[in-house]
C-alpha cells in the first residue's frame, strides 16, 4: 500500500531541495486537511488515510507538473554555480580594475595594429577585447531589469557570432560550427537559465539571471 | 470530466470571491460543479505555482484551526486574466452550443 512518504519521494523525484521542501509542505497541509474531513464524515483512519491519499493523484503526474514549474536539482545547481565567476571578479579590486580596463586597452592596441597594417593582429585583438567585455564587465553595469536583461543577451550573442565571423572571415560557417561544439558548456547553461526565467518570478530572480 | 487547461482559471474564479488554500480550492470546484469537476489534487499546487509564477495569484501566510497554512490571493493581474479567460470561455461556449445546435 502507497504511503504519503512514498508518494511525495515519487513526486519531489529530480526537484531541487528547496522546491521538494515546498511540495512536502503543501501536499502534507493538504493530505492532513483531506484526512480530517474524511474523519469529521465517519471515515476510520485507515480509510481516512486511503481516502486522502487517492484524492491526491498519480505521483508521477504530480511530479511532470511540478517539473514544469520548480527548479529541478540541475536548474539549482546551475543557478548556483554561474555566479562564481561574478564573484571571484568582484571580490578583488585588483581584477575588477584590470577587468573594465581591459577592453578599452584592446581596442586601442587594435587601432595601432590597424594603423601600422597588421591587419590580423588588429582583428584578434579587437575580438578579444570585445568578448572580455561581454563576457567580464556585465558584473560592473546597471543591468538589473528583464529590459537591460535582454538588450544585453541580444548584444551578447551578436558579438560572439560577430566575433567568429571577423576570425574566420568567409569560412565563418565552419567557425560557428566549431564554436557551437566548443561552447557547449555554454549553451547549455544559457538553456537553463533560459527555462528557469520561465519559472522564477521576475521578483525572485537573482543578479545572474538578468545577463 | 477532463479539467485539461481549464483548472488555472477555475482557480482564479475560485480566489476572486475571497483568499483560500489549496485544500479549500479543490473542495469549492468540486463542490460548485457538483462534483462533475474532479481532479487529482496533487495537479492543483503545480497549477497554483504558475499562476504565482505568471504574478496572477500571491500566497502568504495564514492559521486555521491553530496550524499554519499557506492561502492564496488573485492579484489585480490575476483578476485581468479571469475576465479575459472568462469572454474566452464564453465565446467558445457559444460557439460549440451552436454546432451542436443548443443555442
Amino acid at each position: 500500500m502507497t504511503t504519503l512518504d512514498s508518494w511525495l519521494g515519487l513526486a519531489v523525484k529530480h526537484l531541487s531541495k528547496e522546491s521538494a521542501e515546498t511540495v512536502r509542505r503543501e501536499i502534507q497541509e493538504h493530505f492532513e486537511a483531506a484526512r480530517e474531513a474524511a474523519l469529521v464524515s465517519g471515515h476510520d483512519p485507515l480509510q481516512a488515510d486511503q481516502m486522502a491519499l487517492q484524492a491526491l493523484g498519480d505521483p508521477g503526474a504530480a511530479n511532470r507538473q511540478y517539473r514544469k514549474v520548480l527548479l529541478t536539482s540541475s536548474e539549482a545547481k546551475v543557478l548556483r554555480e554561474s555566479n562564481a565567476e561574478s564573484r571571484m571578479i568582484c571580490s578583488n579590486r585588483w581584477v575588477k580594475w584590470a577587468i573594465l580596463s581591459t577592453p578599452g586597452s584592446l581596442l586601442l592596441l587594435s587601432t595601432i595594429f590597424l594603423a601600422v597594417h597588421q591587419v590580423d593582429l588588429a582583428r584578434g585583438v579587437l575580438v578579444f577585447g570585445a568578448l572580455t567585455a561581454i563576457f567580464f564587465m556585465p558584473p560592473f553595469l546597471p543591468i538589473y531589469t528583464s529590459t537591460r536583461g535582454r538588450v544585453y543577451r541580444a548584444i551578447k550573442w551578436i558579438v560572439m557570432v560577430g566575433s567568429i565571423m571577423l576570425l574566420q572571415g568567409a569560412d565563418g560557417r565552419i567557425g560557428l560550427w566549431l564554436a557551437s561544439c566548443c561552447l557547449f558548456p555554454m549553451f547549455y547553461t544559457e538553456w537553463k537559465r533560459m527555462v528557469i526565467r520561465r519559472k522564477l518570478p521576475i521578483a525572485h530572480w537573482p543578479r545572474q539571471l538578468y545577463l | 470530466m477532463n479539467l485539461k487547461g481549464t483548472l488555472p482559471t477555475l482557480i482564479l474564479e475560485v480566489l476572486a470571491e475571497e483568499s483560500s488554500h489549496g485544500y479549500r480550492i479543490a473542495q469549492k470546484i468540486k463542490q460548485s460543479s457538483d462534483g462533475l469537476l474532479d481532479f487529482k489534487e496533487g495537479t492543483l499546487y503545480p497549477a497554483l505555482h504558475k499562476l504565482e509564477n505568471e504574478g496572477s495569484v500571491e500566497s502568504f501566510e495564514g492559521v486555521e484551526s491553530g496550524r499554519a497554512r499557506r492561502y492564496y490571493r488573485i492579484t489585480s493581474a490575476g483578476r485581468k486574466v479571469l475576465k479575459d479567460n472568462r469572454a474566452e470561455w464564453q465565446q467558445l461556449s457559444r460557439a460549440v452550443s451552436m454546432i451542436l445546435g443548443e443555442a
